[in-house]
């Protein structure tokens, strides 16, 4: 045997692959390497997009691979094994049963007696600071307190593995943090049987945080990008330079794209997945880096912060700036362009020529709509009409995320009108078109 | 009347428990693979839209030929219609349940009745109220039809307050008629109020999934 002994779980060569309702193949992972040894806890970061949930439901046995192998203490994982437990990011508690009957879950399924099942429940929820609370059902609970069943839940089968999907991102900030500390607190007691952590976020400082290794994944498909040690001792302070050092290096290596994946300057195609960036927040994003004492140049982790956005929600804007060639992301660092800045300083109306001009000749879906509703003699189209198409680039669900994006756009800019209750795209009327002149 | 009133309840309430036992599995079977879904829907729906009573005629010619009691036999008739309201609303509930759920479930090693008494029943309750009261009260609408049936120089008949109203129905005014669905009005209330309602409160209540 070749097994390492250490290796509690590991995926090799994994790539998963969906179908659009077309039929068509697109990659959401490709080719995975990862391992998890005993006493580590590893965080999967990545965008939107990058496939970090779909990575976790394959080395959880919940979906199986296209390609590749998981294998779990060297056994190859066809399923959810005994030794694994999930925590979720919708906590995905049972509503029609109590606090205990939730934690007592996984236990009857394993077939444990009543008595014993009853004990172990108890002492679990009082491992979580739930103990009162045994009779209650979920939808009496606070948020944070749901998350802790949820825990207690995963606990009590006396995991090896436990996966974490974004377990803290529908909290909110002060909640999330005393679970991350507790959290921590209880995996080094060694009162657990737990061997290792494997954490789903898009939270950068989380992952500072709580793990030892972060792996960062890249997107469409996801793929790990780089990898990085985290060997800062117990507790970790924000304030730390050390921990804002890695966070900016996290921040770089986001904004730094490998060379295939640096399209921005070639044409895009109709399919690409288009940020969803409102064009409000956008703005906002635009105007603050403008205001900033860099003038037109800032930090992301300090915008970050300022404007209390998630990689999640600070990326897809970054993403739509970059895409429409009003700002350009530099080792971590946001910086306007030229367009940009006449962008920020112009007033509405300006602003929206210069919006539809840069969709226009960037986004081709955009251009794409732009001209179908102005060779059509009504002057009108169904959305439907152009879901169709993104679909064969993409799932349903995607498609409906870009073309929302491409209209909420495209309106902003005047390029179209759309009836939300028709779901029909119209040619603007007095819009002065900016490529008719 | 009262107690012909009684007859068809009994009737109602056993044979919609009956399809229940047999649409019930089958929608929850096609209602958790969404392709399946696609296509199933729409032929419950068209079973629910069909007239029913277009089918009496075969079950007449059955009964009579193989001379079954008509008491029973007829009730059949009675969900021939409203039996497609707890397929279809099996399928929607089960739809529904959400993957999150479904995830829990499996990871946690949730098989066989486990699985059904902690996640399905519980989750497509809801769902099933909603169509248990559409079953009953079409049920109830249908008795008129289907405790008195005839084709040809068959005639049916059943005992019942179905039957009570359809042997006065004669086309001309007649009081009979008007007690007797004052009669079926009250039992149907009663039922409702007796039975649906305190299942849709608790499915409100407890196995609202929100």
């Amino acid at each position: 045997m070749q097994t390492n002994r250490k290796t509690l779980l590991e995926a090799h060569n994994l790539t998963k692959t969906f179908t659009t309702p077309e039929g068509k193949p697109f990659g959401v992972l490709e080719d995975i390497h990862l391992e998890l040894q005993e006493g580590e806890i590893v965080a999967l970061l990545g965008r939107s997009g990058s496939g970090k949930s779909t990575l976790l439901r394959c080395l959880s046995g919940l979906l199986r691979p296209s390609a590749g192998e998981v294998r779990y203490r060297g056994q190859p994982v066809q399923g959810p094994m005994p030794g694994m437990a999930m925590v979720f990011q919708s906590f995905a508690l049972f509503p029609w049963l109590t606090v205990q009957q939730n934690v007592e879950l996984g236990l009857e399924a394993m077939g444990i007696p009543a008595p014993q099942r009853r004990q172990r429940a108890l002492e679990a929820i009082d491992l979580v600071g739930l103990d009162g609370f045994e009779k209650a059902f979920p939808k009496e609970l606070s948020g944070g307190m749901r998350q802790r069943v949820g825990f207690a839940r995963a606990l009590v089968t006396q995991p090896e593995v436990l996966f974490m999907d974004e377990p803290m991102s529908a909290l909110d900030v002060l909640t999330a943090e005393t679970l991350r500390l507790e959290l921590l607190h209880l995996w080094q007691s060694g009162r657990l049987p737990l061997k290792g952590i494997l954490l789903v976020t898009h939270n950068i400082e989380e992952a500072v945080l709580l793990a030892d290794r972060i792996l960062v994944l890249s997107s469409n498909p996801g793929q790990i990008r780089a990898e990085i040690a985290v060997t800062l001792g117990h507790p970790r302070e924000r304030e730390d330079p050390a921990f804002q050092e890695l966070v900016e290096e996290i921040y770089r290596i986001l904004t730094t794209r490998p060379a295939p994946e640096r399209a921005t300057l070639e044409p895009l195609t109709l399919g690409h997945r288009l940020p969803q960036a409102p064009v409000g927040a956008l703005t906002g994003l635009l105007e603050r880096v403008a205001e900033g004492p860099d003038y037109g140049k800032e930090d992301l982790p300090r915008l970050a912060e300022e404007m209390h956005l998630e990689v999640d929600d600070l990326f897809p804007l970054l993403d739509a700036a970059e895409l429409l060639g009003l700002a350009v992301l530099q080792a971590g660092d946001i910086q306007l362009t030229a367009e940009g800045q006449r962008f920020v300083k112009a007033g509405l109306e300006r602003r929206k020529h210069i919006l539809a001009e840069r969709l226009l000749q960037q986004v081709p879906l955009v251009g794409h709509i732009h001209r179908v509703l102005h060779t059509r003699p009504t002057g009108r189209a169904p959305e439907e009409r152009f879901l169709r198409e993104l679909e064969d680039y993409m799932s349903t669900e995607d498609a409906e995320k870009v073309l929302a994006t491409a209209i909420d756009w495209g309106r902003y800019a005047e390029l179209f009108e759309y009836d939300y209750n028709t779901g029909l795209l119209f040619r603007s009327e007095e819009a002065a078109s900016p490529a008719a002149g | 009347m009262l107690k012909l009133g009684f007859f068809t309840a009994l009737r109602v309430t056993f044979f919609v428990l009956l399809v229940t036992l047999i649409w019930l599995p089958i929608g929850v079977y096609v209602g958790l693979r969404p392709r399946l879904t696609q296509w199933v829907q729409p032929l419950a729906q068209f079973g629910a839209a069909f007239p029913a009573n277009l089918l009496f005629p075969l079950f007449v010619v059955a009964i009579a030929h193989f001379r079954l009691n008509p008491e029973i036999w007829v009730s059949p008739l009675m969900v021939l219609g409203g039996q497609w309201y707890i397929l279809f609303n099996a399928i929607a509930g089960s739809a529904a349940i959400p993957n999150d759920l479904k995830e829990a479930a499996r990871l946690y090693g949730l098989r066989g009745w486990n699985r059904w008494r902690r996640l399905i029943l519980p989750a497509i309750f809801p769902a099933f109220v909603t169509g248990g009261i559409t079953a009953t009260g079409g049920s109830w609408n249908a008795s008129i039809v289907a405790e008195v049936v005839q084709w040809g120089d068959t005639t049916l008949v059943a005992t019942g307050l179905g039957a009570y109203i359809a042997h006065w129905s004669t086309g001309e005014f007649n009081p009979h008629v008007g007690l007797g669905m004052l009669v079926m009005g009250l039992w149907v209330l009663a039922y409702n109020r007796l039975i649906w309602r305190r299942l849709y409160r608790l499915a409100e209540e407890r196995y609202r999934l929100d």
